[in-house]
């Protein structure tokens, strides 16, 4: 019986959590400007299980005690690949809030507002890269 | 001579000085002998006192129009009102500000992103992932972590389309469609606000 709720328990979670994910996702429009920027929109069921797939293989690394004993270089790839996922969903959230734009409109920039844009992005470089050499070993 | 005129109004245009002709505000159909008298045509002389924005509807533009040419029939076709604003039109914004609002754009990202990565365990993920994927434990796995924040800029980078864009010349970036959305908002704010005024 308490196999039964608890199974019950996690299949709902897992749902709930899955489909917040997805609508998330959704909301940021992540992969439509990736679809538009390659022109591949035809391979949108891809892209989907390609999501699917990473989130699923995600949480069974993350839940079973196991060691895959790759090369070390293997992780770099990881990093980077990582890097511009959370990269583009941080764009994308800085769009959904309209930063830009009154910040242009305000400073009365608008030709420059290509240099912004590299200033948060480089900003976001270099503010991960002094926490991960500097702050983490604290 | 009886003619029809079809007239019809830029949506919005920047302009340097306080009075405003026909061809600033207008696109029209004419015969070439209309031509340079349209062009002198002054619709409306903004007092200082008006504000910066002022809008110029299509029945200023006929009212202008039948002073010089009480015959005609005009025929509108397209926008009803032009918002003008009052503004030297494309002066570069100076260094001074742009190099502030930079300064405060690169410390806020870099602050935030920290924020985001410790709100998020980042460093404990890093070092899970690191262990999972190597089978060795290494608390500063800045093999994983320095190309990770190489791809967070360039994922930024590339989802403004800023390093495609010569190349899809012909689709506008996500940035330059919400620039042109709050632009859009705002004229539309001023439309209705201002009209209300005589």
């Amino acid at each position: 019986m308490t196999i039964a709720i608890i199974l019950f328990l996690g299949l709902s979670g897992g749902l709930a959590t899955g489909a917040g994910y997805v609508a998330f996702i959704t909301v940021l429009g992540v992969i439509p400007r990736l679809m538009s920027a390659t022109k591949t929109k035809s391979s949108i069921q891809l892209y989907e299980r390609s999501l699917v797939l990473g989130v699923v293989a995600g949480t069974l690394l993350h839940i079973f005690n196991v060691h895959l004993h790759w090369p070390a270089f293997t992780t770099a790839f990881i990093g980077l690949f990582s890097g511009l996922f959370i990269g583009m969903a941080a764009a994308a959230l800085t769009e959904v809030l309209n930063v830009f734009p009154i910040l242009a409109r305000r400073a009365g920039v608008y030709a420059e507002i290509n240099v912004l844009m590299m200033a948060v992005a480089l900003g976001k470089m270099t503010g991960s890269l002094i926490q991960w050499i500097v702050f983490s070993p604290m | 001579m009886e003619q029809i005129v079809y007239i019809s109004l830029k949506r919005h245009v920047r302009l340097d000085e306080r009075r405003i002709s026909f061809f600033d505000v207008a696109e029209a159909e004419v015969g070439e002998e209309a031509q340079p008298i349209l062009e002198k045509l002054v619709i409306k002389t903004v007092q200082p006192s008006a504000g910066n924005v002022v809008i110029v509807t299509v029945l200023d533009v006929i009212h202008a129009l039948k002073t010089e040419f009480p015959d005609t029939q005009v025929v509108i076709a397209g926008e009803t009102e032009s918002i003008v604003s009052l503004q030297p039109a494309n002066t570069p914004a100076s260094f001074w500000k742009i190099a502030l609002v930079w300064i405060v754009l690169f410390t806020g990202a870099a602050l935030t992103i920290m924020n985001f990565h410790e709100d998020v365990s980042m460093q404990k993920v890093h070092v899970l992932i690191y262990e999972k994927i190597t089978g060795v434990k290494n608390e500063q796995p800045l093999l994983l972590q320095i190309p990770y924040s190489i791809g967070l800029g360039l994922g930024m980078i590339l989802f403004f389309n800023r390093l495609w864009q010569k190349r899809l010349n012909e689709e506008p970036g996500p940035l330059d469609l919400e620039m042109f959305k709050y632009e859009e908002d705002i004229n539309g704010y001023l439309a209705a606000n201002e009209k209300d005024q005589p």
